[in-house]
């Protein structure tokens, strides 16, 4: 037990090393040189003073050798400090612990309309497959996973901000403004969700459980209800952890449409920026919360699904 | 800011729109970026709170890009290397400190200590700044400097509060002079600023504004229309018909000193031979560029400058396209047909790799095979610097630290020129611009501008495609807003409501 126990600890403890040396890597890769990207950032104007470039990369302590600055980088991360944006100036851990608070927010917001919409959605049409509302949804969902978030986002922008006045278009000042950029989030997720609870209820409906369900004289709501749709949603479990590690980084495009300050628009900054610290510390809290993540969805899993229990529980 | 600060804006935000135009009136701007460099004055930051009507210098830039008293009432140049220039009286910062020749020259010279100099105002080229008088500074320069006057005029060159300089770097926040106050700043989202009863130029005629920060260009362009802002900057050029109609905006057109240029290099086989490089020219038809990149909105260029400019040379003109003659041409300088080019176009301005495009299929016509090489700026300027590559296109602002070309012309074009891409080297342009940037008469060096950019445009040193334009909007329920060149007037004492 103690074993397994050390093992695991040594493998995370060899998997962040690992990741610390890619996030610190990957930042450098482009070849280019920081210290001057980081004042072509700075202004319009591409003829740079080189003498702006030397001070800057003195500044910044990129004329240290490259295994040197690792190191320092290293030390300091163990410790939380992932060091302050080139950019901003500010610490990296505090610019990511509220980009992260506005992404998980519109993650959420967008997983929870993607849910709200695909449970009962994909319920119907496994009640009847290859029945017309199947094909209505199948339609549906084909259609949502072919929609691309860049043209969606501003056709929801021109509906709901410009001729409807009703939403703002831009920003994160509030409720109002999570509305229309999660919605824009939601549609292929909710796509997937959909197949995914369609194909998973599909089999619990025709599971013997439900055959006797409905033989105790349950109608096939009551039968759904009570019993199909807690195993149909499995599946959706582990896919909304997965989609949600993944939108926590990854709205890129919403964020800049939007104008919205989470991770996604930090990281699209940060590269145009060539902002180190900032592409660094993002890597590694993305990458540990991705783990942290599946860990707490293997959990659930088993919290849903009792049958499971079986080999952890003794 | 906070969640509960965020969650309160958004009740505000609607309420907002709903605003009666009167003197309580805020507005609302947008820009694209917010503060990216902790406010370091050599950044972009500088430009943000120039145009957020909050920085001063010493000088101004009118419209017509002439210098103009600023937060300096007068200037005079007392010898070679030294300017005097006298402090307006009455005026006080945001944080109620008197603007004196102290606290101008603390300013001036913490500028000159920044850890990344100004190029606009930096040690190689100022020496020293002292207050000779309770109102008087005198700036000490490292060689003859006939710019300075307008240097000063630059946004990093900003006469802000002692309180504004701290270890932590540059606070904006109440310590300008400028007829709004910087009051709140969130980087991510927005600013927000208050009207200056005090300023020294008269009351503002709107109560503040806020300044939001949204990187796509779509998006700020709805936000005009959707009544969410009242002043959009640099709209794209396709949406600009679109606005025109809309009888609740105007727009104004920018005319912006800024070209893009097609670099030839030419210290290369076979773009060192000046017939190849008059062919290039005559293969393009810039008319029909502008037409399909910018919707016939931008100007077709001849020369690097406007022609409406004072620096402007006056016997050119847009090239019309002649290929019979760029093939003889090619010909005669022995250029095969298909002969390749290298083609470097950086990707962060959209409009160059269209272009880019349209150039190439050009140029396949009279026989020459441009091969695009797409990337981002920073990967391919060691190539172009490096002079290994044979064509490049380069948007270039020529007004950017002094309102005079004399700068761009130095960098791009001189031998030691530090953006010396097209490896251009003449020994007579050199000497001669030594001699302009040596001339007190404006005159004189604007005339030495005109004769210098006639040599680029009779030798095709580089192909001049297109005089940039912008194009501002703002709707009709404020008046007063007027789009500056230089990009540093934004909010300003003229904006009413309408």
């Amino acid at each position: 037990m103690w074993k397994i126990a050390l093992q695991r600890v040594a493998m995370l403890i060899l998997m962040m090393l690992c990741v610390s040396l890619l996030a610190f890597l990957v930042p450098m890769a482009s070849g280019s040189d920081p210290a001057r990207t980081i004042l072509l950032s700075h202004g319009s104007d591409l003829a740079l003073d080189p003498a702006q470039v030397e001070a800057l990369r003195r500044e910044l302590g990129l004329d240290q050798p490259l295994p040197m600055q690792f190191l320092i980088w290293l030390g300091n991360a163990v410790q939380g400090d992932f060091g302050n944006s080139f950019a901003s100036r500010q610490p990296v851990i505090h610019e990511i612990g509220s980009a992260l608070i506005v992404s998980a927010t519109l993650a959420l917001s967008a997983l929870a309309i993607a849910v709200a919409v695909a449970l009962p959605m994909g319920t119907l049409a496994a009640m009847r497959p290859g029945g017309r509302v199947d094909g209505g949804v199948t339609l549906l969902v084909q259609t949502f996973v072919a929609i691309p978030e860049y043209w969606l986002a501003p056709i929801l922008i021109l509906i709901f901000a410009l001729h409807l006045g009703a939403l703002p278009s831009s920003g994160w000042f509030g409720p109002t403004s999570v509305i229309l950029p999660a919605l824009a989030l939601s549609i292929r997720p909710m796509a997937y969700f959909t197949q995914v609870t369609r194909a998973a209820m599909i089999d619990v409906l025709n599971a013997p459980y439900i055959t006797a369900a409905r033989a105790r004289g349950l109608s096939m709501p009551q039968t759904v209800l009570r019993h199909g749709l807690r195993n149909g949603s499995i599946p959706v479990v582990t896919f909304f952890s997965l989609w949600f590690a993944s939108l926590l980084g990854g709205s890129v495009v919403i964020e800049v449409i939007f104008a919205i300050p989470g991770m996604g628009r930090l990281f699209y900054e940060a590269v145009i920026n060539k902002d180190i610290p900032l592409l660094q510390g993002g890597f590694v809290a993305i990458v540990a919360l991705a783990i942290t993540i599946n860990t707490l969805a293997d959990i659930l899993y088993v919290v849903i699904n009792p049958s499971l229990r079986g080999a952890n529980g003794r | 800011m906070s969640i509960l600060s965020r969650l309160t804006a958004s009740v505000a935000l609607p309420m907002l729109f709903a605003l009666p135009a009167t003197a309580e009136t805020t507005i609302t701007l947008t820009e694209a970026f917010g503060p990216a460099a902790n406010w370091a004055l050599h950044a972009d930051d500088s430009w943000l709170a120039k145009r957020a009507g909050c920085y001063e210098g010493l000088t101004r830039i009118s419209n017509n890009i002439t210098v103009e008293p600023g937060l300096a009432t007068a200037w005079t140049q007392t010898g070679d290397l030294t300017w005097d220039f006298t402090i307006r009286e009455g005026v006080t910062f945001h944080d109620g400190t008197a603007l004196n020749a102290e606290t101008v020259a603390n300013a001036l010279t913490r500028l000159l200590a920044a850890e990344v100099p100004a190029r606009a105002f930096s040690p190689k080229i100022v020496a020293s700044v002292e207050a000779t008088g309770p109102m008087t500074v005198t700036i000490t320069t490292v060689a003859p400097l006939v710019t300075l006057p307008g240097r000063l005029a630059s946004p990093p060159a900003a006469i802000l509060s002692p309180a504004a300089y701290t270890d932590k770097g540059i606070n904006p926040v109440n310590t300008c002079t400028g007829p709004f106050k910087i009051t709140a700043v969130d980087a991510e989202q927005s600013m927000t600023l208050e009207a200056n009863p005090d300023y020294w130029g008269g009351k503002p005629q709107i109560a503040g504004a806020t300044i939001r920060f949204v990187p796509d260009a779509d998006t700020r362009t709805t936000m005009v229309r959707s009544g969410e802002a009242q002043v959009v900057r640099h709209v794209p050029a396709y949406a600009v018909a679109q606005l025109k109609a809309d009888s609740n905006l105007t727009v104004s057109e920018v005319a912006t000193p800024r070209i893009v240029q097609l670099l030839l290099n030419n210290d290369k086989a076979p773009l060192n031979d000046e017939r190849v490089r008059l062919a290039i020219k005559l293969a393009l038809d810039t008319q029909a560029i502008d037409d399909a990149v910018f919707e016939g909105l931008a100007n077709p260029a001849a020369s690097p400058f406007r022609p409406e400019e004072p620096w402007a040379p006056k016997d050119v003109a847009v090239p019309t396209r002649d290929l019979d003659r760029a093939r003889a041409l090619l010909a005669e300088a022995g250029v095969a047909e298909g002969t390749e080019l290298n083609f470097l176009i950086y990707n962060t301005k959209k409009e160059l790799a269209t272009m880019g495009e349209v150039v190439q299929a050009m140029l396949a016509e009279v026989g020459l095979k441009a091969t695009i090489r797409l990337a981002e700026y920073a990967a391919l300027e060691p190539d172009m610097l490096a002079g290994n590559y044979d064509m490049a296109f380069m948007s270039r602002g020529y007004l950017t630290d002094a309102p005079e070309p004399g700068g761009f012309l130095g960098a791009d074009y001189s031998c030691e020129g530090s953006f010396n891409i097209s490896q251009h080297c003449n020994a007579d342009f050199d000497a001669k611009l030594a001699a302009i940037n040596a001339s007190a008469d404006p005159a004189v060096r604007y005339a030495g501008y005109a004769e210098l950019a006639q040599y680029l445009y009779d030798k095709t040193v580089s192909v001049f495609i297109i005089n940039e334009t912008a194009f501002d909007v703002n709707a009709n329920s404020i008046k007063g807003y007027a789009p500056h060149p230089l990009n540093y007037v934004g909010l300003s004492t003229d904006i009413a409501p309408n």
